[in-house]
């Protein structure tokens, strides 16, 4: 067990400033799938950027459009997807439109990926040092035997035991745990720009995933890379991020620094989220809940799409769609609802009243 | 209270490996000794990470599986080595939720004859069935409509909700749910963890809850054993194993959880390593090689889970040096309950919320969403 440096809420937030280098600028981004003859909407203008060294967390439940906006940045989206508008630059450059192999130089290179399940994510008929070595070489002109030791030193940076023997090991003969390390060792061989770990701890015990989130923040702080984590669990969140966005039903409908967003939540949703961890401290009463479920694509209402859901709604947030607007006070901090923050609308009652 | 299931010195070891002869050349001791009780109408859960044997006491608990030691005793009568026929009856008193609502329900059978199922084998007439199944339906919140839809229909808390109700169809007194909402999105997961505990209080259930995820159980259980390698190392209620752990490896486990609050990031003591693998004997405590407070005893005199508590209650520890991990409150189970403008906004939220329930009730006062359920008469 090691005693692992603090990092002071006041330090992260300030971790910018130095570094103001805009690595990924989404903008407006709106993606559909097809279906049949329609269209059905995904992502409806998502829009954040991430500087270097920062960590941007996407957090919501399955189906908010959490993993497609990542799979959109990555180039690997199915091919019933359209893109219905927008841009996604990374560094600067537009990665919409952009032919296969220009994709794939990008790929593993300037920007890499772990994914969710590490058990599906390596190749079971390879060792790990030949996928590690081709990822390494398809993006450096190195020779086989440098490859080899580059990729030995990134096992190392990843902290797996007796590294050079795990080269020619195959992925059935690692834990969980271990695979994932080598995927990240794998996805930050060639010093990305930006990193995306899409739930990387989500198939793991929760004390290997406390291993996992330390081990990217560890290497953040050394490469200065920029991480996009999609996750669902706000305690992920608040552990690791320095932004968060949260995503419901293909919106972001709230964007902050992850101290604003747990101390002054204000869309509706976001209220409800955090209420509803199963928290390990004091508070044992039944846990409060949202009723009813998230709109199925083809039935989102026109305005508001938490409508549906929400206790303040009315007939303005059914029909029209509330800005992503700034919150009053906060630079980074923005929201999308006709109704927060929520303390005025409790006047507006008493004064209809 | 009295005691619904007990389990004395339970085993489960399975053969591995072959050698030149065909013998099995190691022994995965999967359940390793564990003697434990579950009292009638509790709550047990059963915590530890993957491989350290949760699953395998919860179907030895239901004599799913055979017991390679030991005995399992439920509501008086020793089932440690009944045959799958003389337990059949006894399969409408205990019964399983599974984690997986994707791959626990039959994708080509309609919800109702999911529901049916479990009744006819139980001799259950066609139209009692019927009845039976909207009853159910009824109790988990789910509309009776629905029984005539495939479960590819419903989203992951409503098959988590037909599994319950599947559960509940012969009316046990007695059910495991393993990791039943490990599965779910947080969201879900409250809706499904409050309507298991208004199921519990309505029909007077005994649970055993196994899961990975030690602050469902905070919200679930009232009391809690955590396991590692085949045994339990600790075993106390609820609240005291959050706030006064006494076992160093379920100090470890509430520490990693990653908690909703920026506040803490806390310099934590993570663990290192990963569970050893269980086919190895160990000589001393199974815990030894990741233990931040080993001691050479350790390596060589393995502990057993004993009473820790002189007088009232109980608190069982397998640990030596128990008084030494004894350290006060987790900084994790410790932190506060969010910023006075989040609960300000929370409790607007929770009231506008009830005024519009009690409205839709008011205007729909016939329509059952979470409907009232009775026993069944046999």
């Amino acid at each position: 067990m090691s005693r692992l440096a603090t990092i002071p809420v006041s330090e992260t937030g300030a971790k910018a400033s130095p570094d103001q280098h805009c690595v990924l600028r989404v903008d407006d981004l709106s993606l559909g799938f097809r279906a049949d003859t329609e269209v059905l909407s995904i992502l409806d203008g998502v829009s954040f950027e991430l500087n270097a060294g920062r960590t941007l967390c996407l957090v919501g439940e399955s189906g908010c459009g959490k993993s497609v906006t990542s799979l959109s940045i990555m180039g690997l989206l199915a091919d019933n997807a359209e893109i219905l508008g927008g841009s996604i630059r990374l560094d600067g450059r537009e990665l919409l439109g952009l032919e296969r192999r220009s994709l794939e130089r990008l790929r593993g290179d300037a920007m890499a990926m772990v994914f969710q399940e590490p058990m599906t994510s390596l190749n079971p008929a390879f060792t790990i040092g030949d996928q590690m070595i081709e990822a390494i070489r398809c993006h450096r002109d190195l020779n086989a035997d440098k490859a080899r030791q580059h990729a030995v030193e990134m096992l190392i940076r990843a902290r797996i035991p007796a590294a050079e023997e795990r080269l020619n090991e195959y992925p059935h003969q690692l834990s969980g745990g271990m695979r994932q390390r080598v995927m990240i060792a794998m996805a930050l061989a060639n010093d990305p720009q930006l990193l995306i770990a899409d739930e990387p701890t989500t198939a793991l015990d929760v004390t290997i995933q406390a291993q996992i989130l330390e081990l990217i923040r560890r290497l953040q702080c050394d490469t200065g890379t920029a991480v996009l984590m999609i996750t669902h669990d706000l305690g992920v969140v608040a552990e690791t991020g320095d932004d968060v966005a949260v995503m419901y039903a293909g919106r972001i409908i709230e964007k902050a620094s992850v101290v604003e967003l747990f101390d002054d939540p204000q869309h509706p949703y976001t209220i409800g989220l955090l209420s509803s961890i199963p928290r390990l401290d004091g508070n044992l009463e039944r846990l409060p809940v949202i009723p009813g479920a998230v709109p199925t694509p083809n039935e989102m209402p026109s305005g508001c799409r938490f409508s549906t859901r929400c206790p303040f709604a009315d007939e303005r947030c059914l029909e029209q769609v509330p800005p992503l607007g700034e919150v009053a006070g906060s630079e980074t901090h923005a929201v999308a609802c006709w109704k927060a923050p929520l303390e005025h609308q409790l006047a507006y009652q008493e004064v209809g009243a | 209270m009295e005691t619904l299931l007990s389990l004395s010195n339970i085993s489960k070891w399975y053969p591995v490996g072959r050698d030149l002869l065909g013998r099995p050349s190691g022994m995965l001791r999967a359940v390793n000794d564990i003697s434990l009780e579950v009292k009638r109408g509790e709550t047990l859960a059963l915590v530890g990470e993957s491989g350290c044997g949760k699953s395998t006491l919860a179907r030895l608990m239901l004599r799913l599986l055979e017991p390679s030691g030991g005995r399992v005793i439920f509501d008086g009568e020793d089932i440690s080595h009944w045959s799958a026929r003389r337990m059949r009856p006894l399969r409408a008193r205990m019964q399983l939720i599974f984690q997986d609502p994707f791959s626990s329900l039959n994708p080509r059978m309609t919800v109702g004859d999911v529901l049916e199922e479990p009744l006819r084998i139980n001799g259950w007439t066609r139209s009692r069935r019927r009845a039976r199944v909207a009853e159910l339906l009824a109790t988990v919140g789910l509309h009776a409509a629905h029984a005539e839809r495939y479960p590819h229909e419903f989203s992951g808390g409503q098959r988590q909700r037909v599994g319950i109700a599947r559960a509940l169809a012969c009316g046990p007194e007695f059910i495991v749910g393993d990791e039943p909402v490990s599965a779910l999105d947080v969201l879900v997961q409250a809706q499904i963890i409050n309507l298991l505990g208004d199921l519990k209080a309505q029909l007077g259930l005994t649970l055993v809850m196994i899961a990975h995820d030690l602050s469902v159980v905070r919200h679930m259980a009232d009391r809690v054993g955590v396991m590692y390698l085949g045994e339990i190392v600790e075993l106390t209620d609820t609240r005291t194993l959050f706030e006064r752990p006494r076992h160093p490896y379920t100090r470890a486990l509430i520490e990693a959880v990653p908690q909703p609050n920026p506040h803490i990031r806390p310099s934590r003591d993570l663990l290192e390593g990963e569970s050893p693998s269980p086919l190895v004997a160990a000589q001393g405590c199974r815990f030894a090689e990741r233990c931040p407070l080993v001691r050479d005893r350790c390596h060589s005199d393995p502990p057993v889970l004993r009473e820790t508590l002189e007088g009232g209650g109980s608190h069982q520890v397998a640990c030596h040096f128990w008084r030494e991990a004894d350290r006060g409150t987790p900084i994790a189970t410790a932190h506060g309950q969010g910023s006075a403008r989040y609960r300000q906004r929370l409790a607007l939220f929770q009231e506008q919320l009830a005024r519009q329930q009690r409205v839709a009730q008011q205007s729909t006062t016939d329509c059952p969403t979470i409907a009232r359920c009775s026993t069944p008469n046999h």
